[in-house]
């Protein structure tokens, strides 16, 4: 695991998890692969974390899971975004978009500073 | 959904277990994924397995974590489904019942108790009571009947209709649609020994009924008897019709359709003659006639054959006999009230034609009412006393699950504490008295289902319209209803009271139960069902005071070892015997079934009475006839007096019943000549007749008779004068609680009617076992003529007063049966509250012992606390019971309200047993170990 790995701001794990779902159902290993894909591997997570994670939501009626078989005769449990999932992934979206924009104003390296 | 899926045995398994299992397959498919993902990446296998595991993270951590989110998920995905929270609901619903017996077994059995002992009793009792008549018009059915007769036994009664008063309200009114006049008779079909009983109806009988035949046509229009000359009756001219009930097709004609359209010969007359008749129609199956106040009973009158009432000779112009029944329809634009006032104007109108009948008034009750009519105050009795065990059952299961429930509310407040749903618990608490109500309710219809059996074979024959008792649908569903919604009730409501409950008191233990802490609303539970159930027993106490006296009523007569036979010839037409040329006398017959008997060994004496059918037997009918004293004329009609028995007994028969000789003398041989026409009256005949005088050697006869100008009541075909010879004691009437019979004796010689009787009662003395020599006396009698000789029946004295007193005694059966019943209820939910109330103030009894509370005083204290709501309630239902004194005093015999032996026996017996009841949790009680009871705490 890369030593410069990011810790998961908490909450950002979920929207990420709903972003994925919503490109396409997909079982717990493939919401892994999706994410650490996406993110070159910079999150420092337990695999392993990303179940209750999973859990939680499913309970929330974000998501829904069926087992299916896979491509090799495989049973696997496949999670899909549900009507509420879609909801909540744009009200976090749209959060996250404001939540990042007013932390990169912040943090954005102003004219003349370095000197 | 695929079939894998469905197929799946892990679906199946307990919720948790299945949980972990699919936790564990998808880390496991995860796993294996990505070990495969870095196999294929060139990771040598075992490498990547070690590298999967690592990535993962802690596998038993997330497992639990996963577990703990995903159970709930589970449980509540669960609970969505219905079936399953109510399984789940009823299986604690079940184990609580298993941890209170003895609460949950009182209140199934009081619902059980409660509604089947009332539906039983009330199914029992309507069927007895009342006749059954299903019919689309029946509320615009009336029967018409008058009041206010001279004749003082009429006084105040309803009496039937004379032909030509029929008429004229028939003729002289148009609120009705039909009005219909029917009578009964005897006919005897051709070939036939034995008389079946017809019905003579005006037209319009079929109308009223709206029924049609079933084969043929109803009969013709009648023809009018009061200008018609009596000959139209002679046999030979007729145009006679007669009408079958399919039952009598079927029974004596066998179902053959070509009998209609066919002359029969039918007798009809007082003697037997043959008649041509021609049957024009038979009646549908099931033909119902309404039920109709006949005499002093109301009841459905079954017949075999409807005859046109034109045919009754008799009934022209003799305006004081009033032998028709009349019922009718009301036009479905008139009401009850113009009836009754055009009837009224008819009355009128004959009153001024008829000074003698001006007092006469037409009484016209809608046949629905009849049962009111009759039963008014019974039917009340019967319906509070159902009522009232309904109300003690109730009071009962509320104070019982209430009970139950308040036992529970520690238990409840821990699970409101840890964050229990309150409509969750509350539905559990429901759930809880539903199962309850399912139980007590099932067993309840079962009991009410055995019960209505049990009455049956119990009194098997004893009592009309038993036979056909089936359960009253709405008295078991008004029950059933009544005694749920208590459960539901008294089971929701605390729960409800529960949930608002201060939590954090109730857990410091300030506030010990809801708003029960009390047990105040115990106490007036238990005191009112007391007071209801005492109520109950006394009055059951007192008709069964009552039935003891009524049993050993004085008969006048000694009812043992002594075989009533009665016997029957066959008409006179075609008999042997009779008045006719070459017929030999019916004296004959008498006097040689006298000597069959006595030749029997273990026969002490034998003695035959002459009357209509068994009437004058003691014990046996009412008497109906009129007598006319010289020196004064009727003396029923001054005196006030209902009718007499006229019976025709041979020599020796008071000396064989038993009847004591008060004065003068009994009949001898030498009255049978009939030369001198002589009669034995009774004690109370004879205080009726002259009172305060000798009765010996005055004189008598029957019927209304004008003596001094010669005016003979036409009924009577003679008017000898009997000379009083003796007096004797008096009989008991088959209505034990009334006068007794007021009887005038005449001999069986011949020109007495007797010559006419075509049967009797053969008496017959024995000195050991009547019963044993039934089947020898009825050989002998048969023996006389074979041919010629039914026996129709063999009592004996002794059952004939069992089945007089067959009535009462059911009653008394059933009153005390629903007594008991209450007693039970009461005493179960006595003692189940004061359990419950023990088991709540266990710690602080064990504290009171710890500091050296006798154990003694602390039985005492709940003995205290159980007995007080009972004598409270003891003391209501005995104001109660005298209160209702008056009500009750009719239904009694010989006994007050008040009796102090009933209202003694009932208080001690419903005081004792509730000590009783109250004892045993009060020992339980005393024995609490003081240690146990804080450690509890």
């Amino acid at each position: 695991m890369p030593s410069d790995a990011i810790e998961v701001l908490k909450g950002t794990l979920d929207m990420m998890v709903l972003k994925i779902l919503e490109e396409e159902p997909q079982h717990g290993y493939g919401i892994t692969r999706r994410l650490q894909a996406l993110t070159d591997d910079a999150l420092q997570v337990d695999e392993g974390s990303m179940y209750p994670a999973l859990y939680r939501m499913q309970k929330r009626g974000l998501i829904e899971a069926e087992w299916f078989l896979t491509d090799n005769s495989r049973r696997a449990k496949i999670y899909s975004l549900t009507r509420a999932g879609r909801d909540e992934l744009m009200r976090e979206a749209a959060y996250w978009k404001r939540f990042s924009g007013a932390v990169g104003k912040v943090m954005a390296p102003k004219p003349g500073a370095i000197g | 959904m695929n079939l894998k899926r469905l197929f799946d045995i892990r679906r199946w398994l307990p919720s948790r277990r299945r949980t972990r299992d699919e936790i564990d397959e998808e880390f496991h498919f995860h796993l294996q994924q990505r070990a495969l993902d870095s196999e294929a990446e060139g990771m040598d296998p075992a490498e990547a397995r070690r590298d999967a595991e690592q990535r993962f993270g802690d596998i038993r951590h997330y497992r639990e974590q996963g577990e703990k989110v995903l159970h709930g998920h589970a449980r509540r995905q669960a609970r969505a489904s219905f079936a399953d929270g109510l399984m789940q609901d009823f299986r604690l619903a079940f184990r609580l019942a298993l941890r209170t017996p003895t609460v949950t077994g009182l209140a199934i059995l009081a619902l059980a108790l409660g509604i089947g002992a009332n539906t039983a009793v009330f199914s029992v009792m309507e069927a007895v009571l009342l006749p059954s008549f299903d019919h689309p018009d029946a509320d615009r059915m009336v029967q018409l009947n008058t009041t206010g007769l001279q004749e003082a036994w009429a006084q105040g009664r309803a009496v039937p209709l004379s032909a030509d008063r029929y008429f004229e309200y028939r003729d002289q009114t148009d609120a009705f649609e039909q009005l219909v006049a029917v009578s009964f008779g005897n006919l005897l079909l051709e070939g036939q020994l034995r008389t079946t009983l017809s019905l003579t109806a005006s037209d319009g009988f079929l109308d009223l009924l709206g029924v049609q035949p079933l084969l043929g046509r109803g009969l013709s229009r009648d023809v009018d008897v009061r200008r018609g000359p009596a000959s139209t009756f002679s046999p030979g001219t007729s145009n006679l019709e007669m009408l079958l009930t399919y039952d009598f097709w079927q029974e004596k004609f066998g179902g053959d359709s070509t009998v209609v359209g066919r002359t029969v010969n039918f007798g009809a007359t007082r003697e037997g003659d043959p008649i041509p008749r021609r049957i024009v129609g038979v009646l549908p199956p099931g033909f119902q006639f309404p039920p109709m106040r006949v005499g002093r009973s109301l009841r459905t009158v079954g017949f075999a054959a409807v005859l046109p009432l034109s045919e009754g000779f008799w009934v022209r112009d003799v305006r004081n006999y009033n032998p028709f029944f009349v019922l009718g329809k009301l036009r479905e634009d008139s009401s009850l009230e113009q009836a009754r006032t055009q009837l009224e104007a008819v009355a009128a109108r004959i009153g001024a034609q008829y000074p003698d009948e001006a007092t006469i008034v037409p009484l016209l009750t809608p046949i629905r009412e009849l049962p009111r009519v009759f039963y008014g105050r019974s039917l009340l009795l019967l319906w509070a006393i159902v009522v009232s065990v309904l109300l003690i059952a109730c009071l009962n299961v509320a104070s019982l699950v209430l009970a139950r429930t308040a036992a529970r509310d520690g238990e409840l407040a821990v699970r409101y504490s840890l964050g229990g749903a309150r409509r969750r618990i509350v539905r559990q608490l429901v759930t809880e008295s539903v199962l309850l109500a399912a139980v007590g309710g099932a067993l309840g219809v079962a009991l009410a289902w055995a019960g209505t059996r049990a009455a049956v074979a119990l009194f098997p024959g004893s009592m009309r319209g038993l036979a056909d008792a089936t359960i009253n649908g709405s008295v078991l569903g008004i029950t059933v209803l009544l005694s749920l919604t208590t459960v539901l009730l008294f089971g929701w409501a605390p729960a409800v009271l529960a949930s608002r409950v201060n939590l954090a008191e109730r857990l410091k233990g300030i506030s010990r139960g809801f708003t029960l802490s009390s047990g105040r609303i115990f106490q007036w539970l238990v005191a009112t069902e007391v007071a209801l159930a005492l109520v109950l027993f006394l009055g059951a106490g007192l008709l069964l005071n009552s039935f003891i006296r009524l049993t050993s009523v004085e008969l006048g007569f000694d009812r043992d070892h002594v075989l009533a036979v009665t016997v029957d010839l066959p008409r006179a037409q075609i008999s042997k015997y009779g008045t006719g040329e070459g017929q030999i006398p019916v004296g004959d017959v008498h006097d040689r079934l006298i000597a069959a008997v006595e030749a029997i060994p273990g026969v002490t004496g034998s003695s035959i009475l002459v009357g209509s059918r068994r009437a004058g037997l003691p014990l046996v009918g009412r008497g109906g006839t009129d007598i006319t004293v010289e020196d004064r004329h009727r003396p029923g009609v001054e005196q006030g007096l209902s009718g007499f028995f006229w019976t025709n007994v041979s020599p020796g028969y008071f000396e064989l019943m038993g009847i004591p000789l008060l004065a003068g003398r009994t009949f001898g041989p030498q009255d049978m000549s009939g030369t001198e026409d002589v009669a034995v009256i009774s004690e109370s005949a004879a205080l009726k007749f002259w009172p305060g005088a000798d009765p010996l050697g005055k004189r008598l006869t029957w019927g209304q008779q004008d003596l001094e100008n010669e005016i003979y009541d036409r009924r009577y075909y003679n008017h000898r004068l009997f000379t009083v010879v003796g007096v004797v004691g008096d009989v008991a009437s088959a209505d034990l609680t009334e006068d007794a019979a007021r009887t005038v004796y005449s001999p069986t010689a011949r020109g007495y009617g007797t010559e006419y009787a075509r049967g009797g009662v053969v008496l017959v003395r024995t000195s050991g076992d009547p019963s044993a020599l039934a089947g020898a006396v009825r050989e002998a009698v048969i023996g006389v003529d074979e041919a010629e000789i039914e026996v129709t029946e063999i009592v004996t004295m002794r059952s004939l007063f069992s089945d007089v007193v067959a009535q009462p005694r059911f009653y008394v059966f059933i009153l005390g049966l629903l007594a008991v019943v209450a007693l039970v209820l009461v005493l179960s939910g006595v003692y189940g509250v004061l359990t419950y109330m023990v088991n709540r103030r266990r710690p602080e009894l064990g504290l009171r012992m710890a500091l050296g509370a006798h154990p003694e005083a602390v039985r005492t204290m709940m003995l205290r606390q159980g007995l007080t709501p009972v004598a409270l309630g003891a003391v209501g239902g005995l104001a109660l019971t005298f209160y209702l004194g008056r009500f009750l005093t009719s239904y009694l015999f010989d006994v007050r309200p008040s009796d102090p032996l009933t209202v003694g026996v009932a208080l001690t017996l419903v005081f004792g047993m509730a000590a009783l009841a109250c004892y045993l949790p009060a020992r339980h009680a005393s024995a609490i170990d003081p240690v146990d009871a804080l450690r509890m705490e």
